[in-house]
């Protein structure tokens, strides 16, 4: 069965692009304009994505709402740029200067590693569709599954099924912005990949 | 001094060079995208807007804009065009895969905006290219082209008169963020807002 998505549209040249993709536009239901969040019924999908710097300010008005679609047992996925520590609970982020240039380096080094390789999503993805750079990283709360850690033990991709009912995918990574820049074809083919895992899912 | 100068914000993490910058923070005055007016606009002679730019917001005003730059106004326009929100503006055109020798910048007009600039030094960052400009938001037939790639044949920067007023477009990254150093970055950005200030010549 496939999972009603939902995604947030703030209107910009990289939103629009990244989210009428005829590769996976299929697979977004709705496309929620993010000044009008609140005409929106959360209630009634699967899973809510906050895309790629979709202004923070604008979402944690939400807060509530997004706790409450939690607590049904809702998806909530955050990418970068999105400072999820704003709206949703028990996020621990920690800024990092972003490396854009690891892959020039003689011996380069992404300095990610697979955290929990049984994990439903690397039968969907592997750790190079998932590496170019990432711009946060997280401490997740105790009980929560890294995905992807960086070397220095954070985390830059993680699941937490604990701190609510529903379930919480946080990245540092920011897919929708490069794909809808035309720049960074790593970003494409997760993003080929992701959706429709997101979209099949059977933990929801 | 009165600023005559509204930098449009978009995000929260925006707009530092125009707060801590002593020359850009004396003429810019930061602006919320969504406090957008007629009333701001009746005060001020230049509208700065980015790359991460809520563009249906934009459309929305469309008139107002128009009006603006009918008026005498300037608006910057920088970034890749989804909703045209102006009636001089069509969809970004991506160049698709270039050399990097097609990358390059030219220069086919003499601008204020890139006076001190090596063009060479535009678009390539350690050896890899793309960020000023990875294709183009193309231009009208009365537009002046001030830069291209692909030698010549994709039009990256340019300016539009319209009425007493003109319009810059950069079809790339906000011009900002164009070099690695901070000092470069506001030496454009501060080239890029005395032009705009400046008394429009057909004005």
């Amino acid at each position: 069965m496939s999972n009603l998505i939902a995604a947030i549209d703030a209107g910009t040249s990289y939103h629009h692009v990244a989210l009428n993709d005829e590769r996976w536009a299929h697979m977004i239901d709705e496309r929620w304009y993010l000044p009008d969040l609140d005409q929106y019924d959360f209630s009634h999908v699967d899973v809510i994505i906050a895309t790629c710097r979709s202004n923070p300010d604008l979402l944690s008005p939400h807060k509530v709402r997004f706790q409450e679609f939690l607590d049904e047992g809702g998806t909530i996925v955050a990418f970068a740029g999105t400072d999820p520590a704003q709206w949703l609970p028990n996020i621990e982020s920690k800024s990092v200067s972003t490396n854009y240039w690891w892959w020039l380096e003689a011996d380069p080094q992404s300095e990610l590693e697979i955290a929990s390789p049984k994990h439903p999503l690397f039968d969907a993805l592997s750790l190079t569709e998932m590496t170019w750079h990432h711009h946060t990283r997280f401490i997740p709360p105790e009980g929560a599954v890294s995905l992807i850690n960086h070397n220095d033990g954070s985390s830059v991709f993680y699941e937490d099924k604990i701190s609510t009912r529903g379930r919480l995918l946080i990245t540092g990574l920011d897919p929708f912005f490069h794909h809808g820049s035309y720049f960074m074809p790593a970003t494409t083919r997760f993003l080929e990949k992701f959706l429709p895992w997101l979209n099949d899912s059977s933990e929801v | 001094m009165k600023k005559q100068c509204v930098f449009l914000k978009a995000l929260p993490t925006q707009s530092k060079y125009f707060r801590e910058d002593k020359v850009l923070s004396q003429c810019v005055k930061i602006l919320d995208q969504y406090k957008l007016s007629n009333e701001i606009l009746k005060d001020i002679k230049v509208l700065i807007l980015t790359m991460h730019q809520d563009q249906r917001h934009l459309l929305n005003n469309k008139q107002l804009l128009m009006e603006f730059i009918q008026a005498g106004g300037t608006i910057i326009i920088q970034g890749q065009i989804a909703m045209p929100f102006l009636d001089c503006l069509i969809p970004f055109n991506p160049a698709g895969q270039l050399t990097l020798e097609e990358y390059e910048i030219s220069f086919i007009q003499p601008h204020s905006v890139f006076q001190g600039i090596n063009p060479l030094s535009l678009n390539c960052r350690r050896g890899v290219r793309g960020f000023y400009a990875r294709g183009s938001n193309p231009p009208p037939e009365d537009a002046t082209i001030l830069t291209t790639i692909k030698r010549g044949t994709i039009s990256v920067d340019w300016e539009w008169s319209y009425g007493l007023g003109r319009v810059f477009v950069h079809s790339g990254n906000d011009i900002w963020t164009s070099f690695k150093d901070s000092e470069d970055n506001i030496d454009i950005t501060r080239n890029l807002v005395s032009w705009a200030i400046q008394e429009n010549p057909e004005k």
